[in-house]
């Protein structure tokens, strides 16, 4: 059986669709790669690539959602990017079944690429929850393609999709366009045909997304086709289009939506529905502009409970006092004392600077527990489709900044990893939105292990402190959004944005996605912890660390008012910000509350880490990274002097 | 924002036709057409969300921002692009 099903693996497995329909749980369920899953649209960025062992080693890749071809966003150019890339590879096409019609808009463009194709019609129990029914055979029969009914997140008709894959055959289906178009179409078919080979994408196809104008197709072009065959292309739409008053994209989708009406009008039974459930009124709450506040502080106030209060306080206080300060430490060190010979080889291990009585402590009891506790509370919270509500709630916020209510997505993932977040910047339409948010996650988003510490030191002090840590770091934000606004030239774009219906988190997910996140945050925190310890080991040993304390003390001591010992926190913090966070932590008793909340905010507003700092020179080059830190560091010492004057004059903590 | 409570039986200029901006929440809508000035990206978009002459939609509420929802999607439009769609007159 094995060798026959060998024989007849197609090259590989492409899947596409629109945006939040699932298709990285169903890339997940094929391969067993682990991609980040989430309830809002927008959570892949780029395209991800598995092999499915079930299929004998088919490559299948994962690539970010499209509404509709022609790509207009960063990441829809990425999935462009694959279909012209991944010549000859099967389509699957992801669909939400309770949006039959947006979904076959998709379809009729893509049955036509010359692929074999698949249709998997997921997320079938929320179609029939909403009483609706699909005849899945007369799909395929209208289709000339299969189509399988799927409930990914449950693993429902999986098995029946992958036996499908391997018989999948290009489509028998052809829609018809205006006869003007078709003309065209036929006219551009003859310089198209070389490429078609090549590509594996039918010329008629081709032509379909030039005359929409994809950008990526393109510049795809460009480098294949001579400029005079170009040019004649481009003369033939610009043809067409003065045939037109719409835009040709417009007529190309309203001819696709008319035929994507017609198809599911005959293969749907829409049953009458029921008033609004529980989830869809709470849906609407969470978004209306008196209730949605209420309940966005409750949200808040649970994360502040079980982050703050449970993780950092409870679970630190286990760990770190009890488990490493009681039992592991002491243990350790004496079994180095007793082993190692060697003064210097003994402190680099346990001294103040040890690689493991600072930077494994630091990551295993300060930082270990507080992320957990912050992933579970995210991804509970990424699975529930809350935070596409907030893109509703905060886009007047927003508009100040020059953004809309989308940035909120970046932002709120910055809380996760500032890093990660950078790279979501691409769901957003323009490069100066781009360039906002990431100044703004750059200066005021601090990420969840810095987060977790930070409110673990607030919390310690009081609510108090954590109201003001939240107000200055938010008018931050918003002060600098608005003057960047001022100062970045450009057009803002206008909110539009769909919102995923409200669920109940699935344990199951959320925990494979706290899973997935510790264990990569384990592999690039612990080495960074422990070249952080070795660098102040090496500093101190030389002699260095005194001097550069020292040379510090102005502005720590005589700006922020800080002990001159707060500078290591400070240098610290500059290969991450939790790690410096970590190190005034770690301070504790030595600082007033006032000292404190002055370091943390300085700390917040510092730059960000040296991953999410190679991140911004990926996105938007050196120059504008250089520039970003340039601003940043200077200004998040100034204000933090500004707040400790402040406090003063105030007598608040002192 | 205040609505007019019957704003379907309010008489508007023809020059003018209703967007879907006017229409009150909890009632349905039919779609006309675009605006004349919108964006040809914005249409493409609009138009893969649904927003085709003749489809129905209803409207869930138009604060902070447009809320609709087409087939099983709820969709949010802030104003400007609410105010592009324009609606059927009813019957």
């Amino acid at each position: 059986m094995s060798s026959e099903l060998t024989a007849s693996v197609p090259p590989g497995l492409l899947l596409v669709g629109q945006p939040n329909v699932g298709k990285s749980v169903l890339f997940h369920a094929l391969t067993g790669r682990y991609v980040t899953v989430s309830n809002y649209p927008g959570t892949t960025v780029e395209v991800s690539r598995g092999t499915a062992q079930a299929l004998g080693g088919l490559p299948v890749l994962d690539t970010p959602g499209v509404i509709s071809l022609p790509s207009r966003t960063g990441d829809e150019h990425a999935t462009t990017h694959a279909l012209l890339g991944e010549a000859n590879a099967t389509l699957l096409q992801v669909g939400d079944a309770k949006n039959l019609r947006r979904t076959l808009q998709l379809t009729v463009l893509m049955a036509e690429m010359g692929r074999p194709m698949l249709l998997a019609l997921n997320m079938i129990d929320e179609a029939e929850a909403r009483g609706a029914t699909v005849d899945a055979a007369a799909l395929a029969a209208e289709l000339g393609l299969p189509v399988l009914p799927t409930v990914a997140t449950r693993g429902q008709g999986i098995d029946a999709l992958r036996a499908a894959i391997p018989r999948a055959a290009v489509p028998r289906f052809r829609l018809e366009y205006p006869a003007d178009v078709e003309s065209t179409l036929d006219r551009m078919a003859a310089p198209l045909a070389p490429l078609g080979e090549g590509c594996g994408i039918a010329p008629r196809a081709l032509g379909l997304l030039f005359l929409a104008g994809d950008g990526e197709l393109e510049g795809w072009l460009e480098g294949r086709l001579g400029e005079g065959t170009l040019d004649t292309l481009r003369a033939l739409r610009d043809a067409l289009q003065l045939e037109s008053t719409e835009p040709l994209a417009a007529v190309l989708q309203q001819t696709r939506m008319a035929a994507a009406e017609r198809i599911a009008g005959r293969v749907i039974r829409q049953a009458p529905q029921a008033a609004g459930s529980f989830a869809q009124r709470l849906g609407a709450r969470a978004v209306h502009p008196v209730w949605g506040w209420p309940i966005l502080l409750a949200v808040l106030y649970a994360i502040y409970g079980f982050v703050g209060e449970f993780g950092a306080g409870t679970l630190v206080g286990l760990l770190e006092e009890d488990l490493f300060g009681g039992i592991i430490n002491p243990w350790f060190e004496g079994a180095v004392r007793a082993l190692v010979p060697w003064p210097w080889a003994a402190d680099l291990l346990i001294g103040e600077y040890g690689l493991w009585t600072m930077g494994m402590t630091y990551a295993l009891a300060l930082i270990l527990p507080i992320v957990t506790t912050f992933f579970i509370a995210f991804g509970a919270l990424e699975d529930s489709g809350y935070f596409s509500r907030l893109t509703v709630l905060s886009n007047r916020s927003f508009s100040k900044m020059g953004l809309n209510g989308r940035a909120v997505l970046p932002m709120v993932l910055g809380l996760g990893c500032v890093t990660m977040a950078t790279l979501t910047t691409r769901i957003l339409h323009s490069p100066r939105e781009k360039l906002i948010v990431t100044f703004l996650l750059a200066l005021a988003i601090p990420c969840s292990a810095q987060l977790g510490v930070v409110m673990g030191m607030l919390a310690g002090i009081s609510f108090t402190a954590t109201l003001i840590w939240f107000v200055v770091v938010l008018a931050v934000l918003v002060t600098v959004g608005w003057l960047a606004n001022r100062v970045i030239k450009g057009r803002r774009i206008p909110l539009m944005t769909e919102l995923p219906p409200l669920r109940l988190p699935a344990v199951g997910n959320v925990l494979t996605k706290t899973w997935a996140r510790l264990k990569w945050y384990l592999i690039e925190v612990i080495p960074l912890f422990l070249l952080g310890a070795f660098i102040l080991y090496v500093l101190d040993r030389i002699g260095a660390l005194p001097w550069l304390i020292e040379a510090g003390e102005p502005l720590v001591t005589g700006w922020l008012g800080l002990p001159k010992e707060a500078s290591a926190a400070f240098l610290m913090g500059f290969l991450r910000r939790d790690f410096g966070a970590t190190g005034l932590f770690a301070m504790g008793a030595a600082l007033s509350p006032a000292q404190m909340l002055v370091g943390i905010v300085t700390l917040t507003l510092f730059v960000p880490c040296f991953a999410s700092l190679m991140m911004i020179v990926k996105e938007h080059g050196a120059r504008r990274a250089a520039l970003m830190v340039a601003l940043i560091v200077p200004l998040a010492f100034f204000l933090g002097g500004l707040l400790r004057f402040a406090l003063a004059a105030a007598g608040w903590g002192q | 924002m205040k609505h007019k409570p019957h704003s379907h039986s309010v008489p508007h200029h023809a020059g003018s036709p209703r967007t879907l901006r006017q229409i009150d929440p909890g009632s349905a809508a039919r779609v006309a057409g675009f605006a004349a000035g919108t964006a040809s990206e914005l249409r493409e978009r609009l138009l893969a969300y649904g927003l085709i002459p003749g489809q129905t939609l209803s409207v869930i509420a138009q604060r902070p921002v447009t809320v609709i929802q087409i087939e099983h999607t709820e969709l949010a439009l802030e104003d400007t692009l609410a105010a592009c769609i324009e609606i059927a007159a009813a019957h």
